[in-house]
């Protein structure tokens, strides 16, 4: 019985005593990483900087600030370590949102970036990577956000607001590392440049840049990073105009989209891809009301959009097809649905994906307009 | 003079005789009185005795002396019997040899009449000390329901109980546990409902029961509890009648001791620590929403400080940016670690409250009130500790304040699971809460499970647990080895 009483405060013990605080760290010494550049050295190796949180500035009032450093070495886990010459603290990296790789640096390969957050323990992988649009990766920390905060902060929030709003690809690292290792579509990234106002320069955020395997080849631009997302069936919500036969310009939003997209293997052995895009829209914007209260006016509409759209999306692929970048990820449909097809293609997916044969189809719903809710219910 | 020095001793019936030995029991006892009186012609010499301040003055004089004094025996041969039988008019007088006995009458407020001639001693029952009227206790107030307390008087609350029970199926056996102090304790039941069990169980430890004094049942409690060196108790207690009565109903066994209005209440289950009177006097919903309140208190009150210390210094990858970014700019300047800030921080609470509860009344509240708004904001503002740090440990308090009678286990389970947070954060909370719920179920209370109706998948076992069925559900008494007749009338 004093065996079987000794052994619960010597348990106890054992747990208090042994384990010798193995993470501890006090908040108010620790540097608070909030984002990082990566440029290439001219001089080999990379520049890192890092946009750390500055508490002596931070207030009630203004919120948090921040403040840049700037440090190199031969890889950018050993720059990220030379971060404490400078700040005297271990920097901590779990908060971190954003990571910035300048254009030169992707075109090199993004894998020593994604390595680097992989292998680290704190780096959270529902972090962000964007591709600077600007010069230099360490430019953007230059540029001024609209809440006076801290840039990286400011930027994953334009990424939450923009995924529903398809100015941009809103992928987390994790996304993008599952992309880079899969092979079935290529990896695309947002693309953080700037607008100037009032001799000011903001952070702007949209496109994305094409990635074939971790080298980025291709960018896209708002408009069809917009039509890549219909195609990857994640578009949200998005206006779209549509000029009718009469020279009219009307502005539908599209409320709620679903994209279909079927593999198929033809009997010639021929895979297509069926893409079917379902889209419930309002009118935003009519020349006159007048034209709104004509059953006609809505068919129109709804026809001239689902053209539109058709075109844009086959042009966007037939563009994509002309690079072999599979951006849409037909790739990883044929390697769920039909992996005997996708196995013996799947070492140069590209080059199948060039020819392969995708059609594209539109069925467009207007439901209301500011005359009321649409007169013709089903289209057609 | 103990109890066993005049074990053997007898009055001889000569009056002189007979005074000077409860003289010498008495020596040196100026509140011990003796009144010589004879009847109406002068043949029975006659003492009374009693204790002034014990007695009721009025009874004394009334339907003691007076009868006495107007009496004229004649030739009749000196005779407590008639005395009891014809003359005294007081609602008990016994007449008995055993001199021990009438010591302990006299020592309960009786009174002793010694006869010249009779060897015998007659004791009239004239209790009249001051006793407290019958309040609301300040522990157990209820917005509604019945506000009686008991009190320190053993017969006074055996009163009580009975009104609630009018029913010949009550038990109350008294006994003495204590041979210095002689306060009767009392043990009552439901004969037909209570957990044989149990009761031959407690009957044996009450038997090993030696205490000088005895100014509580918790002293009894800690004495015969089946685990005396946790924190959580296995032994309950109540100061009201109604939840008394209602405990008895489900088979338990109260202990009811003479001076004091506690009644302890056996056996006793962790889930009791969150019922309260009010859950049945008020409705249903409101009933289930306090006990579930309660249950998130005593939760929060125990693990956040643990919760916070972990992720402020081992997890920082738990907390949101913003909020992170909140804490860390109030934390910039402090001197110390978050464990020595939190422990200075609760530290300083239990004192303001221990120094409010010492107070008295309304001074102790303003005490609580100034000492933490000043203490709070001084520290914070000197830099002393931060600003979340005082709303976690107000937040704490508060939790805790809302189960009272978990109050010594709230304060050692809180320090316990901070000191594995502090070694081990959100993993040492686990391990140390892993501990105590391995230890409470380890538990039982007198023969039934401690955890019974906790961890329970049976619908019907949740009735009454950790939410409150409306009435025409509780149709059963607990069943978990309480009583075998579980189906209530």
């Amino acid at each position: 019985m004093n065996k079987r009483r000794l052994v619960l405060p010597l348990l106890a013990a054992v747990l208090l005593f042994c384990p010798g605080c193995w993470s501890y760290r006090e908040i108010s010494s620790t540097t608070f990483v909030s984002g990082a550049a990566v440029d290439l050295d001219p001089l080999g190796g990379y520049i890192l900087t890092a946009e750390i949180i500055d508490f002596s500035q931070t207030t009630l009032e203004s919120g948090p600030k921040s403040s840049v450093i700037t440090t190199r070495g031969a890889t950018i886990a050993e720059a990220a370590d030379n971060i404490m010459r400078s700040v005297g603290e271990k920097p901590y990296w779990s908060h971190a949102a954003a990571f910035i790789v300048s254009r030169d640096a992707a075109e090199a390969g993004i894998t020593p970036l994604l390595d680097f957050m992989m292998n680290n323990i704190d780096t959270c992988l529902t972090a962000s990577v964007l591709v600077s649009a600007l010069p230099t990766a360490q430019e953007v920390f230059e540029l001024k956000s609209v809440e006076n905060g801290v840039i990286s902060y400011e930027i994953r929030s334009i990424l939450e607001e923009n995924a529903d709003y398809s100015q941009t690809i809103s992928d987390f690292v994790y996304t993008v590392i599952g992309d880079l290792a899969s092979g079935g579509v290529c990896a695309a990234l947002p693309t953080v440049s700037s607008y100037e106002q009032n001799e000011e320069r903001f952070i702007d955020i949209a496109g994305c840049a094409l990635f074939d395997g971790d080298r980025m080849v291709s960018q896209l631009d708002a408009y069809e990073t917009a039509r890549l997302l219909a195609l990857r069936n994640r578009l949200g919500e998005y206006t779209l105009d549509v000029r009718l036969s009469d020279g009219n310009l009307y502005t539908l939003r599209l409320l709620r989209s679903e994209t279909a997209r079927r593999p198929v293997r033809l009997d010639d052995g021929t895979l297509r891809v069926c893409v079917d895009v379902k889209a419930d829209t309002v009118v935003t914007s009519a020349p006159s009301i007048d034209m709104l209260t004509h059953p006609a006016s809505y068919v129109e509409l709804e026809r001239a959009a689902e053209a539109k759209i058709t075109d844009e999306l086959s042009g966007l692929v037939s563009r994509l097809q002309q690079s072999g970048l599979d951006a849409p990820g037909f790739g990883t449909l044929f390697s769920k649905s039909m992996p005997e097809v996708y196995a013996p293609l799947s070492a140069d997916w590209g080059q199948a994906f060039r020819t392969l044969d995708v059609v594209v189809s539109a069925d467009v719903r207007v439901t209301k307009s500011s005359a009321g809710p649409a007169i013709l219910t089903p289209s057609g | 003079m103990e109890f066993s020095e005049f074990r053997d001793w007898k009055t001889v019936g000569k009056l002189n005789d007979d005074i000077t030995l409860f003289g010498k029991v008495f020596r040196n006892d100026d509140i011990f009185c003796i009144r010589r009186a004879a009847s109406a012609d002068g043949r029975w010499r006659l003492a009374l005795l009693f204790f002034d301040g014990m007695v009721d003055n009025d009874l004394v004089d009334r339907h003691l002396l007076h009868p006495i004094l107007r009496f004229s025996p004649r030739d009749a041969a000196p005779d407590l019997a008639f005395l009891a039988e014809q003359l005294v008019t007081t609602d008990t007088a016994e007449v008995t040899p055993d001199f021990p006995a009438a010591v302990d009458r006299l020592l309960h407020g009786d009174t002793l009449i010694l006869l010249d001639g009779d060897a015998r001693i007659l004791c009239a029952s004239t209790k009249g000390y001051a006793r407290r009227g019958i309040e609301e206790p300040d522990g157990e107030r209820l917005v509604r329901g019945p506000k009686e307390g008991f009190t320190e008087s053993l017969v006074t609350n055996t009163a009580l109980l009975r009104r609630k029970l009018l029913s010949p199926d009550l038990k109350l056996v008294t006994m003495q546990p204590s041979a210095r102090s002689r306060q009767r304790l009392c043990v009552a039941y439901l004969d037909t409902l209570v957990n044989r069990a149990a009761l031959q169980k407690l009957m044996n430890r009450l038997k090993d029961v030696r205490f000088d004094l005895l100014l509580d049942t918790h002293y009894i409690e800690e004495t015969i509890s089946d685990y005396r060196w946790t924190p959580f108790k296995t032994i309950g207690s109540t100061e009201k009648p109604d939840i008394a009565a209602a405990k008895l109903m489900e088979g338990k066994i109260l202990l009811l001791l003479d001076g004091t209005p506690v009644v302890s209440v056996l056996p006793f289950l962790f889930i009791e620590y969150f019922q309260s009177g009010d859950d049945y006097y008020t409705g249903f919903y409101f009933g289930s929403i306090g006990r579930l309140l309660r249950i998130a208190g005593f939760l929060l009150t125990v693990t956040l400080p643990a919760a916070y210390q972990a992720m402020i210094t081992y997890h920082q990858e738990i907390i949101p940016t913003k909020f992170l970014i909140s804490i860390a700019s109030a934390r910039t300047g402090v001197p110390f670690p978050t464990f020595l800030e939190l422990l200075l921080m609760l530290f300083a609470f239990e004192i303001l409250r221990e120094a409010g509860s010492m107070m008295p009344g309304s001074v102790g509240q303003a005490l609580s009130t100034v000492g933490a708004v000043v203490i709070g904001q001084a520290a914070v503002d000197a830099r002393i500790v931060s600003a979340p740090l005082v709303i976690v440990v107000a937040m704490t308090g508060l939790c805790g304040m809302m189960t009272p009678k978990l109050k010594s286990a709230v304060i050692v389970l809180r320090l316990f699971l901070l000191a594995f947070s502090g070694v081990l954060g959100l993993f040492g909370v686990i391990f140390g809460a892993t501990l105590v719920v391995a230890l409470l179920f380890s538990m039982n209370s007198f023969g039934i499970p401690y955890m019974s109706y906790v961890g329970t998948m049976k619908l019907s076992d949740l009735r009454d647990t950790a939410i409150r069925a409306p009435i025409w559900k509780l149709r059963y008494r607990p069943k978990k080895g309480m009583t075998e007749d579980y189906i209530r009338e």
